[in-house]
């Protein structure tokens, strides 16, 4: 080996390679000043110029609708992309609002819910969901509509009611709510329900904005045409968002017609398999296992499925009529659950299941809890939450 | 006395980067930090294992319950930074200018570059999105990650006045102010991630800050930051607007708004945006069609291509360009992939990468594989000189 004395040469190429080194990951972080031409559509601000005109398109950036020209248009404040007031010849009003927002906008159990917090009705449970929501079919979707009412107010005054409705389209949600005197928001419900059809989104699913930024329907392709660095970067604009939930859980998302949910921030993220489009551990490490699964057709349909976890909990396979014991419906976000709780009797190793089964666009979504009994009585209520969070891209 | 410690120094740190011990540790250092971000992939996704693993000098951790950080490992860059004096020290130290040495001098030099190239990628490259939709034109592209807070001047009728705050500024508590400015922005509050929802909508929702533009009716629910590659930061603050007089409001801005809030001062009406970094181009580019084919019988893409208009600003260029797969256009120092679609099929996302030093990997690769063949031919040449003849093997093999 030759060994050479140091040289200025050298010291020099010690020193390149010193300033090579600090410099690496130092980016440019200033203020920027320019100028450019106007550009069309660019400029959408949060202050619409004015209220629409009673019958007539409402503003720029939002859906068109034709409202009733009964409603009296009001100024738009605030989240509310327009208000309307709605008068009776008794002098009764009552408000109508547009409000839209990015992500799932909260599942329909917690819209009802507070809808009903704001009428002083208690809460109800998932269960009761069905009750509390009908559709209304019109050619920009299908809307869920809600008819709330509160109870007699001991003054003698006129209960109020909510007429409550959303719709889901182009990752955003979007709420028409009618609130005033039970009589007079009764009498509207015809009109509201008509103006719900006249909403014309003009194909514009997600390059419009509303007040908050939505998830925009489309899919971010794989390539293998891109840089290494970036290959996997999200596409910011059409990558799903965290919907309306707390505890920072994150908003699961995947191509083509795969079903969206939001799994709670505590459970733990199990890498997905080619099975399993879903996959979490619930409770003490983990303990509690979540399997998303799906399987094209029926496969074998309800009691087929129910009898197959029947058996993996060491139970005997029941019949159609005994099925109903342990099982029930759930709506959420538009798709029906046939939800299955079951479990074994074997006192040294109580295992229990409690699944949710939705069929959607040809295939069976299977979302399984499986795990110590004890356990998974715990997380069923955040199991059920979970559940009212699935819903179609 | 000072030359010798100078000369002393030089030594040490001569014999510390001729090592060829500190190359087999830098090695295997390397293999494990890539064996351990590949594994943490799963939790923090591409974008942040770069960000924790590669870009950086140390991996830190925090100590439970203390809220301390320690290094635990050296970082991509440290790595890095000391491979490159290892090699240019071992390699002028080890091996002499001379013709039989042309291959492996070629070979290290294109090792060198490799490694320089690198790190002028990591400074220099800039990862930017386009969505476009069909018949649209735009001559901006978005950053993936980066945000900025746009003060919009927009009393022109003909043209906007942009000053651009990296969102990086509103970290610090410090009025910002600039000469296109007639106010100064005042941080109030940071939120690398929030979600906002109607404040009607939250049972009890914390005071907002803000009190003016949209803020008031907005309740902010700050979310730990996301590194995962299907997720999105939502970057949020609170910025007060003092002008000469004092206050003029408190706004909250986020990129989860998308719409302007609008203020009107000294007779001029400004709009104000959160938004991705954006960098405009000196030229245009109009979606004119997108196509997208998918295998038969599944949702696989199998070719997806924008055929766009692109003219320049200074009326150089205007034709019709088809952007597909693994064949990006390459204009004005940037290269636009085609990367995704959306809006069914009608927005068209590019990716746009602009990287001053792209060619360096290709011209190291060609050195190294240059160098390589010339070291080979050496050898192989010196075989045949050293080989016997024909003749010389019969007379040899004779009795």
């Amino acid at each position: 080996m030759t060994q050479l004395e140091p040289s200025r040469a050298r010291m020099a190429l010690l020193a390149l390679a010193a300033l090579l080194s600090a410099t690496a990951g130092c980016r440019d972080r200033d203020i920027r000043s320019y100028s450019i031409p106007k550009e069309a559509g660019d400029s959408t601000v949060s202050q619409p110029a004015g209220p629409a005109e009673a019958g007539v398109a409402s503003a720029p950036a939002t859906p068109k609708w034709q409202a009733p020209a009964s409603w009296q248009p009001q100024p738009a404040t605030g989240m509310r992309l327009a208000s309307f007031k709605v008068s009776d010849a008794d002098g009764a009003t009552a408000e109508v609002s547009i409000v839209n927002f990015g992500g799932t906008g909260g599942d329909e159990l917690a819209n009802i819910n507070r809808w009903r917090g704001q009428l002083k009705l208690g809460p109800v449970e998932a269960d009761a969901l069905p009750a509390q929501v009908t559709t209304v079919p019109t050619s920009s979707g299908d809307y869920s509509l809600a008819d709330l009412t509160a109870e007699q107010a001991p003054d003698g005054k006129a209960p109020a009611r909510i007429l409550g409705a959303w719709l889901r389209r182009g990752g955003k949600v979007w709420f028409f709510k009618m609130m005033g005197p039970a009589g007079l928001v009764g009498s509207q419900k015809e009109a509201f329900v008509a103006f719900l059809g006249t909403l014309n989104f003009g194909g514009e699913d997600s390059g419009k904005p509303g007040a908050l930024a939505g998830r925009a329907a489309g899919t971010q392709a794989n390539t293998n045409d891109l840089p290494r660095s970036k290959a996997a970067a999200p596409d910011l604009a059409a990558l799903p968002q965290g919907p309306a939930l707390p505890g920072g859980g994150s908003l699961k998302a995947a191509e083509g017609s795969l079903l969206l949910w939001h799994a709670p921030g505590p459970w733990v993220v199990k890498p997905a398999t080619s099975m399993r489009k879903g996959s979490y551990g619930l409770g003490p490490d983990g303990a509690v296992d979540l399997s998303v699964t799906a399987f094209p057709g029926d496969v074998g349909g309800p009691l087929a499925n129910v009898n197959r976890w029947l058996g993996q909990v060491g139970l005997p396979p029941v019949d159609e009529a005994s099925m109903g014991d342990f099982t029930s419906h759930m709506q959420a976000n538009g798709l029906t659950f046939f939800v299955v709780d079951t479990g074994s009797k074997d006192a040294a190793h109580p295992q229990r299941i409690v699944a949710g089964v939705v069929f959607w666009q040809g295939n069976s979504w299977f979302f399984k809890m499986t795990g110590p009994s004890e356990l998974v009585a715990k997380e069923k209520p955040g199991f059920l939450e979970f559940l009212q969070t699935v819903h179609a891209p | 006395m000072r030359p010798n410690v100078m000369t002393s120094i030089g030594k040490a740190l001569l014999g510390f980067f001729n090592s060829l011990k500190l190359t087999v540790a830098l090695l295997i250092l390397s293999i494990l930090l890539i064996f351990a971000a590949t594994l943490d992939q799963v939790h923090l996704g591409v974008w942040g294992v770069q960000e924790k693993y590669f870009r950086s000098f140390f991996i830190f951790t925090q100590i439970r319950g203390t809220g301390l950080s320690l290094p635990i490992f050296p970082g991509g860059y440290l790595l890095g930074a000391l491979l490159l004096p290892n090699l240019l020290v071992a390699h002028f130290c080890r091996f002499r200018l001379s013709w039989r040495k042309s291959g492996i001098w070629m070979t290290h030099l294109g090792l060198i570059l490799l490694l320089v190239g690198q790190g002028l990628s990591g400074i220099l490259q800039r990862d930017n999105q386009m969505r476009i939709d069909v018949g649209q034109t735009r001559r901006y592209t978005e950053s993936f990650r980066e945000t900025e807070l746009a003060l919009i001047d927009v009393t022109d009728p003909d043209h906007d006045r942009v000053v651009a705050i990296p969102m990086a500024r509103l970290e610090g508590k410090d009025p910002i102010r600039h000469a296109f400015l007639p106010f100064a922005i005042r941080p109030v509050a940071y939120y690398p991630n929030a979600q906002l929802r109607p404040r009607a909508q939250m049972p009890s929702p914390l005071p907002s800050l803000a009190t003016a533009g949209l803020g008031p009716d907005v309740a902010v629910e700050p979310t730990p930051i996301t590194y995962k590659a299907d997720d999105t930061n939502f970057p949020t603050a609170y910025i007060e607007i003092l002008g000469k007089d004092g206050s003029l409001g408190t706004f909250l801005v986020s990129t989860m708004i998308v719409e302007r809030q609008v203020l009107t001062y000294e007779g001029r009406t400004w709009h104000m945006i959160l938004r991705p970094e954006r960098d405009y181009l000196p030229f245009s580019l109009t979606l004119l069609k997108f196509t997208h084919d998918i295998y038969p019988g599944t949702d696989i893409p199998k070719d997806f291509a924008s055929t766009i208009r692109l003219r320049s600003d200074d009326a150089r260029d205007d034709r019709e360009i088809r952007i597909f797969m693994n064949n990006p256009l390459r204009y004005g120092g940037r290269a636009f992939y085609q990367a995704g679609y959306a809006n069914n099929d009608r927005t068209s996302v590019l990716q746009v990468v602009s990287n001053p030093s792209w060619q360096v990997p290709y011209l190291s690769c060609a050195l190294i594989a240059l160098g390589l063949a010339v070291e080979f031919g050496i050898h192989l040449f010196g075989f045949f000189r050293r080989r016997p003849t024909g003749e010389s093997s019969k007379l040899a093999a004779s009795p």
